[in-house]
C-alpha cells in the first residue's frame, strides 16, 4: 500500500515493527524480503515517484577539496532512488577486495567473499540479471567469443553483467503495492532520529513533509537506507542526545567517503582491425548481456601493493569509404533497390577493393567487424582515509537539517595503482601484438584531464567488528544502539573498483535474513 | 619540419610493419621478406637492414623525430643500429631473419617494460629507435 504523507493528519502517528527509511535499491531489495511476514513494515520515502524540484533540492550541498559533481545532481531522491539513473552494470567484489590488505590502509571486511555469494546469488535476480555467473570461462570461448592472450600473472579477463537497467521504483512499484504487510510512505522525510538517554536504542522518527505536515513514526527496529551520502548525514544531524551525532562515539560517521575515480584513459590502435572483441564490446549470450573487463591479477597487486582497478573497453567501427559505400549498396539491395548515388558507391568500392574484400572475408569467416581503436575506460579502488569525508555544513535545507560539506580524495595509492595498471596493460597489448595504446597526459593533479567519479558514495558508515574502527558491525548495526541498522554502500569498509549496486543489494538481502530472525 | 606529434595513421603505417603484424601472423612476414638476401656490410649498412624493414619511411620518420625531439640527444645511426643487431643475436643474412629477430626484441622490450612514451604512445624501445634511425637517415 502506497500512502501519500502529505495527506496525513498532521501530527501523526505511524506504529511498526519495522521502519525502513529510503526507497532505493536496498531499500526496496529489503521491503520486498518481507512480503508475507509476520513483521508490518514501513517504507519512508522522502520523494514521488517521479523527479520534483522541492525534493531533488534537498540535497542540495557544498564540496571542497577535490573536484566533484553537484551533490544534488548525482542522486534521484525519489521512488527508487538512484537506480533512476542507474548504468546497470553489475559485477561482484573480487575476493581480495574482502581481505585485508597491509598496504591499504583501514582494509578488510569482517567476513569474506564467500559469505556474500549466497546473496549474490539473489541479488542478480533483485538486479533483473539471469543466473550469477562471473566465471569468464562460463562466457568465452576459442571462436568468436576469445579473451585476449595477457599473462595472467599480470592481467586477468573477467566478466560484468549489464541489467537493462532495472529501475528498481517502476520494477517493482506493483508488486510492493500488493503486500498487505507492508505500507510505503511517499513525500516523507526523516528530520531527527530519536533516541534514549544514553543513545543506545532508537525512539522514533520525527519526519517532515516539504508542506509543512508533520509525523512521528514508532517500530521495533529502523534501517536507514538513504545513501552512501545521506546515511551519515542524518546520523550527524541527529545530535540531540549524542555529541556529533548518533552512533559517532568514536567520530567515524561520515569519515571514509569513497567515490571511484572513473574516466577515459586513452584508446588501443589495433593493430589488426579485424581483431575478435566481441566479448570486450559486450554480447548477449544465454539471455544475459555481458561484457568482459580486463583487471590486474591478485598476484600482481599483492605483490606491488596497488589497489584494485578494472579497465573497460569500448569498440568503434572502423570503415573505409568502400566498405561503407559497399554497406550501403547491401542495404539497399535487401529491399530489391539500389541507392541514387549508386555510381559514386561503386567507384569507392573499386578504389577500395583490398579493404571491401578483406571485410567480406571476415563477416564470412568468423563474423568479425572492422575495428579501428578500443576505447579505454579504467575504474579504481579508491584508499580509505578518514580525512575524506562527510561533514554539516552551517546551510540548512528546507526542512531545517543542516546540508553536507563532502571533501573527499581518492588518495595517493589510487593514482599509484592507476599510473601503474595503465603502464602493464600497455605493455600487453604491445608484447600479445594487439596493438599500441595511446595514453592521456597527467592533468595538474596527476590524472588525466577529465577523468571523473562514477556517483557512488561508499564507507561513511564503515563496516567493523570493533566500534573504534566502524560504524556498523558485521551484521550492519549501528555499533552501540540495539535497534538501527544501516543499509546501502556506506557500509562498504573498502571499495574495491566494482560497481556497488550488486553488492549493496546482496548485503541488504543478507541484512533482510539476519533481521528475519530478530524482529 | 618534424612534428613531435604522432598521428593514430602514423603510428598505424609503422607498427603494422614491424612487431604487431608479425606477431598475429607469424609466417606472414618471413614469407614477404625472406627472399631478401643482405648484401649491404658494415656499420652504415646495417642501419640500412633496420630502415628498409620500414615500408612507410615517413611516417617512421615522424615518430622517430617525435622520439627524439622529446629525448633532446643526437644519435649516432650506426652504433645504435649495431646494438639494435646485437641485441637480437644478431647478424644477419636475410632481412626476414632481421624482422623476425626485431620482432623479438620489441616483444622482449614490452615483455620487461622497455618503454617510451613518444606523442602519448606506449611504444618499445626498439621500435622507437628504429624510427629514430630513419629520422636521421632521411634527414640527412
Amino acid at each position: 500500500m502506497f500512502v501519500d504523507c502529505r495527506q496525513l493528519t498532521d501530527g501523526s502517528l505511524i506504529e511498526t515493527d519495522l521502519c525502513i527509511v529510503g526507497a532505493g535499491a536496498a531499500g526496496i531489495a529489503l521491503a520486498r524480503e518481507f512480503a508475507g511476514h509476520a513483521a508490518k513494515v514501513a517504507v519512508i520515502e522522502s520523494g514521488g515517484f517521479e523527479q520534483e524540484e522541492e525534493s531533488q533540492s534537498l540535497y542540495e550541498g557544498t564540496v571542497t577539496g577535490f573536484p566533484y559533481r553537484s551533490l544534488d545532481s548525482m542522486r534521484l531522491r525519489y521512488f527508487g532512488g538512484s537506480t533512476n539513473h542507474w548504468a546497470g552494470n553489475c559485477r561482484p567484489l573480487d575476493e581480495a577486495d574482502f581481505l585485508e590488505r597491509p598496504w591499504l590502509p583501514y582494509s578488510g571486511w569482517p567476513f569474506k567473499r564467500h559469505t556474500l555469494i549466497p546473496y549474490y546469488e539473489r541479488a542478480q535476480a533483485v538486479c533483473g540479471l539471469q543466473a550469477f555467473d562471473y566465471d569468464i570461462e562460463s562466457w568465452s570461448n576459442p571462436g568468436k567469443l576469445r579473451t585476449f592472450q595477457f599473462d595472467p600473472g599480470k592481467l586477468l579477463t573477467g566478466i560484468k553483467h549489464k541489467s537493462k537497467p532495472l529501475r528498481f521504483g517502476t520494477a517493482y512499484r506493483d508488486e510492493l503495492d500488493r503486500v498487505s504487510n507492508l505500507s510505503i510512505y511517499h513525500h516523507g522525510n526523516l528530520v531527527d532520529i530519536e533516541s534514549n538517554d544514553s543513545a543506545s536504542h532508537i525512539s522514533g522518527l520525527r519526519c517532515l513533509c516539504l508542506t509543512g505536515t508533520s509525523f512521528r513514526v514508532v517500530a521495533k527496529t529502523y534501517i536507514l537506507a538513504t545513501g552512501g551520502i545521506e546515511n551519515a548525514r542524518l546520523l550527524l544531524a541527529s545530535d540531540r542526545v549524542q555529541r556529533g551525532g548518533l552512533g559517532n562515539g568514536y567520530d567515524l560517521v561520515g569519515r571514509f567517503f569513497m567515490e571511484h575515480p572513473h574516466g577515459g584513459i586513452g584508446n588501443i590502435v589495433l593493430s589488426d582491425r579485424f581483431t575478435l572483441v566481441q566479448l570486450y564490446r559486450g554480447e548477449t549470450i544465454r539471455n544475459a548481456f555481458v561484457k568482459a573487463v580486463v583487471t590486474l591479477s591478485p598476484e600482481l597487486l599483492a605483490g606491488e601493493e596497488l589497489s584494485n582497478i578494472y579497465f573497460n573497453l569500448g569498440a568503434r567501427l572502423s570503415r573505409s569509404e568502400g566498405e561503407r559505400s559497399a554497406s550501403e549498396i547491401l542495404k539497399y539491395a535487401r529491399e530489391w533497390e539500389l541507392p541514387d548515388d549508386l555510381g559514386t558507391h561503386i567507384g569507392n568500392v573499386i578504389a577500395d577493393l583490398d579493404d571491401v574484400a578483406d571485410a567480406v572475408y571476415h563477416r564470412m569467416t568468423d563474423d568479425a567487424d572492422p575495428i579501428g581503436t578500443l576505447s579505454l575506460h579504467c575504474r579504481v579502488e579508491p584508499t580509505p582515509d578518514p580525512e575524506s569525508r562527510v561533514t554539516l555544513a552551517a546551510q540548512p535545507d528546507r526542512l531545517g537539517i543542516r546540508q553536507v560539506d563532502l571533501s573527499w580524495r581518492p588518495g595517493a595509492l589510487a593514482l599509484k595503482s592507476f599510473n601503474r595498471g595503465v603502464e602493464v596493460l600497455a605493455m600487453e597489448v604491445g608484447r600479445i601484438g594487439l596493438g599500441r595504446m595511446r595514453i592521456r597526459p597527467s592533468g595538474k593533479n596527476g590524472w588525466p584531464p577529465g577523468f571523473g567519479v562514477s556517483g557512488h558514495h561508499i564507507g561513511t558508515t564503515r563496516m567493523h567488528r570493533r566500534p573504534d574502527l566502524g560504524v556498523v558491525n558485521a551484521d550492519c548495526r549501528v555499533h552501540g544502539i540495539d535497534n538501527l541498522y544501516i543499509a546501502g554502500s556506506s557500509v562498504f569498509p573498502t571499495a574495491g573498483c566494482n560497481n556497488p549496486t550488486l553488492t549493496l543489494v546482496a548485503l541488504a538481502l543478507r541484512l533482510a535474513d539476519h533481521l528475519k530472525k530478530h524482529v | 619540419m618534424i612534428g613531435n606529434i604522432v598521428s593514430r595513421r602514423d603510428l598505424i603505417r609503422v607498427f603494422t610493419c614491424l612487431g604487431a603484424s608479425a606477431t598475429l601472423f607469424p609466417g606472414f612476414a618471413s614469407i614477404k621478406t625472406a627472399s631478401g638476401k643482405l648484401t649491404r656490410d658494415k656499420a652504415e649498412n646495417v642501419v640500412g637492414d633496420l630502415t628498409d624493414l620500414i615500408s612507410n619511411q615517413a611516417s617512421a620518420a615522424e615518430i622517430g623525430g617525435a622520439y627524439l625531439s622529446q629525448s633532446g640527444t643526437a644519435i649516432d645511426p650506426g652504433s645504435v643500429a649495431n646494438s639494435i643487431i646485437a641485441a637480437g643475436g644478431g647478424p644477419y643474412s636475410t632481412l626476414g631473419e632481421t624482422r623476425a629477430a626485431l620482432c623479438d626484441q620489441i616483444r622482449n622490450d614490452f615483455t620487461h617494460g622497455r618503454t617510451v612514451l613518444v606523442g602519448g604512445w606506449v611504444l618499445s624501445q626498439t621500435e622507437a629507435s628504429v624510427c629514430a634511425l630513419v629520422a636521421v637517415t632521411s634527414a640527412s
